[in-house]
């Protein structure tokens, strides 16, 4: 695979922040890079932040960030550049075939190398009402906002984790949208233990102060210690209830309060989309460092599997700064194990990649210790709580299965169906964590993953009965 | 809701067109998901969940959670957050064969 000559051809799979970077490096060095995501435009949830009205400037941090994002897929060569939208990968098989589908047709493709950079989404937390309409994530509300220019609601309450809670806030603010609150479930001086972390992050503590600024000025309360322990609503929302925790998020009694809103946005931190990576037999590894699970690689992200890399929030939950450069990394390493790149030259970028990648991490461990939900999280759960929203399965069904020693979430699975549903998990796997971790004392490296089988989101049977036809994927 | 400004700068969306939804016509602007379009018009339940019949709508926004899934041209299952907008498109709320007990008019 390392031989010089022919055309080598590269399947990133992922157009946000790191697959567009590893797809620049490797089209500059002659490579034939396939970019492909499943969303109908490439930018990543982040970039895609700066899409809609593309004329329109929304302060000189933001209008960089976009311009960054623009150049990116702008400077994607198309000669030498495939870009597949809309489409899905629906699975990887030995010797790195790779299924895609798109518009009704499945197909198996062979590349001599695949840089799976497939993100990461939102984790939500179960409460009573927070399956109703009205009860959306951040980044839904943001994609929406900033790519269509449409409000997802007019009342607001953001609640949950993390630095998203005020951006996401200020931007709905300046939308239009009326905030009664921000609540953030970690304590208010936790992030102060950690400030010389952020000395070396210039911008990002600017961001920070900026959007808490805003926050003030515009009137908007944000309460730290508190979570939301139940929403309600005739049919869709209208009321949500908080309340203070203590360190761990446990409920302080007696300390609710309601807010009167139409829309709740909530994000309790993200979990990596590791599903292809799995099944493609790369190792994970749990490390909350990492922010939860990670895909295991070595410094030059290399995945396991003969031609197989990773970047992005695989890597490690850090935002788009770390993306970028665990892309690069990706991308230079991917040129120089196909011969596009001698050794001298992958040295001098390659340390420059990595002394980024080596900031990122240290960056995102600091955030992935302060932001990050207490076991408490899973003490608003009822007996009649949904867990997982697909298949309905209630808490008190889950009870019954822990009772009778389902201690995995793939035990959990088989007994109740939770995670079996349309999201095959994604939703659930979280709050069916948090939940065994409180409930039975059960740690997230012992409850464990559920499997990840081909498809990894559902495509209609005929066209994968069409691809198997064709006497491919084999094994 | 639809934006009108943002940072006080107007927004330009061009000219409008229809899809169905529950067989009404709604709205929408090139651009705009289903779900988008269906939100700005006001309608936030999508469909019932089966077992339970609980009202769902948009959750994730991002094509991970399908709790938005609705039928679109005979096709079920498909996620309202992840299908463009088109005009004459026909989105409803339960799957084919089934009736249309979810369908919120908003």
């Amino acid at each position: 695979m390392a031989s010089a000559g022919g055309e080598r051809t590269v399947l990133v799979v992922g157009g946000g922040p790191a697959g567009l970077a590893a797809a620049v490096e490797l089209e500059s060095r002659g490579l034939g890079v396939t970019v492909v995501d499943e969303a109908f435009d490439l930018g990543g949830r982040y970039f895609k932040r700066f899409n809609a009205a593309p004329d329109v400037s929304r302060g000189t941090e933001l209008d960089a960030l976009r311009e960054e994002g623009l150049r990116r897929t702008g400077d994607l060569d198309p000669a030498r550049v495939v870009t597949r939208t809309d489409t899905l990968v629906w699975g990887i098989f030995p010797g790195n075939q790779v299924g895609l589908y798109h518009d009704g047709r499945a197909e198996v493709v062979q590349p001599d190398a695949v840089v799976l950079a497939t993100g990461a989404i939102e984790r939500v937390a179960a409460f009573p009402g927070w399956t109703l309409p009205g009860v959306v994530t951040v980044g839904g509300v943001q994609t929406l906002l900033s790519r269509e220019a449409i409000l997802a609601g007019r009342y607001f309450l953001v609640a949950g984790t993390g630095p998203l809670l005020l951006a996401t806030a200020v931007e709905i603010a300046e939308a239009g949208g009326e905030v009664v609150a921000v609540v953030e479930g970690s304590a208010a001086t936790a992030p102060l233990r950690h400030v010389h972390h952020f000395l070396g992050q210039a911008r990002r503590l600017r961001q920070a102060i900026d959007y808490g600024r805003a926050l003030h000025q515009r009137g908007i309360p944000l309460h730290t210690g508190q979570m939301v322990v139940s929403a309600r609503g005739d049919g869709e929302l209208t009321e949500v209830t908080v309340a203070r925790v203590d360190r761990d998020w446990r409920v302080v009694p007696g300390s609710e309060m309601s807010y009167d809103v139409d829309t709740l946005c909530v994000h309790y931190g993200f979990a990596a989309s590791t599903e292809l990576a799995r099944m493609a037999g790369c190792d994970v590894t749990w490390d909350p460092e990492r922010g939860g699970w990670y895909v295991v690689h070595d410094d030059a992200m290399r995945a396991g599997p003969p031609g197989l890399y990773v970047a992005g929030q695989l890597t490690g939950i850090g935002g788009a700064d770390l993306a970028t450069a665990t892309g690069r990394l990706a991308g230079l390493t991917v040129a120089r194990d196909l011969g596009a790149l001698d050794e001298p030259s992958y040295a001098h970028a390659a340390a420059d990649a990595k002394s980024a990648v080596r900031a990122g991490l240290e960056f995102a461990r600091v955030l992935n210790s302060v932001y990050v939900p207490g076991s408490g999280l899973a003490d608003a759960v009822t007996p009649e709580t949904l867990l997982c929203a697909c298949e309905e399965v209630a808490a008190a069904e889950v009870d019954a299965a822990i009772g009778a020693g389902s201690l995995t979430l793939n035990d959990i699975k088989r007994r109740t169906r939770a995670g079996m549903g349309l999201c095959q998990g994604r939703i659930c796997s979280p709050i069916l964590r948090t939940y065994l971790e409180r409930r039975a004392g059960v740690g997230a490296a012992q409850a464990g993953q559920i499997t990840a089988r081909p498809p990894v989101k559902p495509i209609p049977l005929a066209a994968l009965a069409e691809v198997s036809g064709a006497g491919a994927p084999t094994e | 809701m639809r934006i009108e400004r943002l940072r006080k700068e107007p927004l330009a969306r061009g000219e409008p067109f229809t899809f169905r939804w529950e067989g009404r016509d709604v709205e929408a602007y090139a651009g705009e998901t289903v779900l988008g379009a269906l939100l700005a018009d006001g309608i936030r339940t999508l469909r019932r969940a089966p077992r339970t019949g609980e009202p769902r709508g948009m959750l994730c926004g991002i094509g991970a959670c399908y709790d938005c899934v609705v039928t679109v041209n005979g096709v079920a299952n498909q996620r309202a957050c992840m299908v463009v907008a088109a005009p004459g498109l026909d989105v409803r709320s339960a799957p084919p064969g089934f009736a249309a007990e979810g369908g919120s008019d908003g």
